[in-house]
């Protein structure tokens, strides 16, 4: 792959600089308090792994950062500004700062592939066509694509799709990209050229990243750190190496797959039917 | 007993919020309407969609309404001897009322369905979400074009289903019924006024931007997969059909 053409100079003044701050946070649909207090912090040009079983809240969280849902109480701060209170039209200055892949890809399925990557640039920027398809070809061979930019999204498979819609998110060249469980669906070697793309990204382009997911061979391999969220609440965040020698018992039952443990405490998977079955 | 109350209760309120949410989406098109940058293009290609492709469903409409209404006229008319009259009815019936009601219903199952459907499938595949994250507003780049495009395109439809209906009404009074062709053209004339003609394109214009603002409205609160885009699809063309037909009373009766 080619060199990566990232932003000039660095988006981070220094690694020890938080660039995404999350303090209380609280989030409810009706009844149910999904965010119940969640306090995290992602440190600039790193990627934070944020991980938890389905349904606990991971892409609520996400789609708080980003303004895509509105948190009901806490703070949210994203380069230094608290975005809470924001008006609208300082949103759209916010939200070039980021880029997001979203888990089933969420191409726009009417428009070729150039199209969608050059998307961004065709709205808020007044760069003749022939331009834009260049960047965009441009961002698809930093993702490994070739020859597919007039192919409309239909036509590809899923992990290409996965990485199309890395270049969109890319092609604004944003200081923080968003990762909506970007492996999920996608066959082993199809995970790891993706996982190898979110490192890539993080080097060469020097971005903060926030990656939503369950897979934990993921999380190890491209994650800073590891924040685990359970029952609305970040209870640890650590190194990889960190999080895999935890004595804590749910992040245990859950990063080792075990059906039986605190977190699965008197739900019935069947088993017991399962069993008495086989005799 | 209560039970009856809360259901009532809960179905007026539930009809107040929808109504309210409907027409912050009104507000808002109409606001980005007006805000640069102006997206010509999408426009254009939401024209040609909801336009040119309608065309055809309108002429027949338009027509067969234009044919019946000569038939049935006729019938009537011929009771106290005012068959020459058929010509003044087609022409009044089909200007001020028919060609905008019948073209606003067809378009209604044709086009505000399909919006429904195509921005619904897109709101449960995150596509709306995704142009959120890129910045851009997706009322203004999906909403506005539709909704000017309706506002637009209708007005020439009814046009259209007013042109062939009464010619319809003429080729059935005068090859089927035997009436006089000058008379025909005549009374058509006489009685037709050009307010009749512009109350019915006024009508139409109003039923376009109904027609989209409730299609889009439904698909982009679509929620639940295909079943919901189901739904947001059939809820879309009924509603905006039964809206179009109280709001055909209002203006009818407004210029009364």
């Amino acid at each position: 792959m080619e060199e990566a053409i990232g932003p000039d100079g660095k988006s981070c003044r220094s690694h020890d600089e938080p660039m995404i701050v999350i303090r209380e946070v609280h989030k409810s649909f009706g009844q149910n308090h999904v965010l119940r207090g969640v306090n995290l912090e992602v440190k600039c040009g790193e990627t934070m792994a944020v991980i938890g079983g389905s349904g606990t809240g991971k892409s609520v969280l996400l789609k708080c950062i980003i303004g895509l849902l509105r948190h009901d109480r806490g703070e949210i701060y994203v380069d230094g500004q608290e975005i809470s209170h924001l008006k609208e039209k300082n949103w759209n200055a916010l939200l070039s700062k980021f880029g997001m892949v979203f888990q089933r890809d969420a191409l726009f399925d009417s428009i070729t592939i150039w199209e969608n990557v050059g998307f961004g640039l065709r709205q808020h920027t007044r760069l003749p066509d022939e331009e834009i398809k260049a960047i965009a070809i441009e961002k698809l061979k930093l993702v490994g694509l070739e020859n597919v930019e007039d192919r409309m999204p239909a036509e590809l498979s899923g992990g290409m799709r996965k990485r199309v819609s890395l270049a969109r998110a890319i092609a604004m060249e944003p200081s923080i990209i968003l990762y909506d469980e970007p492996t999920t669906g996608l066959d082993p070697i199809m995970a790891n050229v993706i996982n190898d793309l979110m490192v890539r990204m993080r080097e060469k382009l020097e971005v903060t990243s926030i990656v939503i997911t369950h897979d934990m061979e993921s999380a190890y391999h491209i994650a800073d750190h590891i924040a685990m969220l359970y029952q609305g609440e970040i209870i640890e965040v650590g190194t990889p190496g960190q999080i895999k020698s935890s004595s804590h018992e749910i992040v245990r039952q859950f990063i080792h797959g075990e059906v039986e443990g605190p977190i699965t405490k008197g739900a019935d998977f069947g088993q017991e039917h399962l069993t008495s079955h086989r005799r | 007993m209560f039970g009856l109350f809360d259901i009532i209760g809960f179905w007026i309120m539930r009809f107040l919020d929808e109504s309210g949410r409907v027409m912050i989406l009104f507000l808002k098109t109409v606001h980005f309407i007006f805000r640069p940058p102006f997206d010509l293009r999408n426009i254009l290609k939401q024209v040609e969609y909801v336009g040119i492709k309608s065309v055809p469903v309108v002429l027949i409409t338009g027509a067969f309404t234009g044919m019946v209404l000569a038939l049935q006229s006729y019938t009537g008319f011929k009771r106290f001897n005012a068959e020459a009259f058929v010509g003044t009815v087609v022409a009044l019936s089909m200007t001020r009322e028919l060609g905008p009601v019948l073209s606003g219903l067809m378009v209604s199952g044709r086009v505000g369905s399909a919006m429904a459907a195509e921005l619904g499938t897109m709101q449960v595949t995150e596509q709306i979400d995704a142009l959120y994250t890129l910045a851009i507003n997706p009322i203004k780049y999906l909403v506005v074009p539709r909704f000017l495009a309706s506002l637009i395109v209708m007005p020439i439809l009814t046009a259209f289903a007013d042109v062939v209906g009464i010619l319809g009404g003429y080729l059935i009074s005068v090859i089927l019924l035997g009436s006089n062709p000058t008379i025909y053209i005549r009374r058509t004339y006489d009685y037709l006024d050009l307010e009749d003609v512009y109350i019915g394109l006024f009508k139409a214009c109003i039923f376009g931007m109904i027609i989209a603002t409730i299609g889009c409205y439904q698909g982009i609160n679509t929620r639940g997969g295909a079943e919901g885009v189901g739904k947001g699809t059939t809820n879309a063309v009924v509603i905006s059909s039964l809206l179009v037909l109280v709001a055909n009373y209002f203006i009818t009766a407004l210029f009364f």
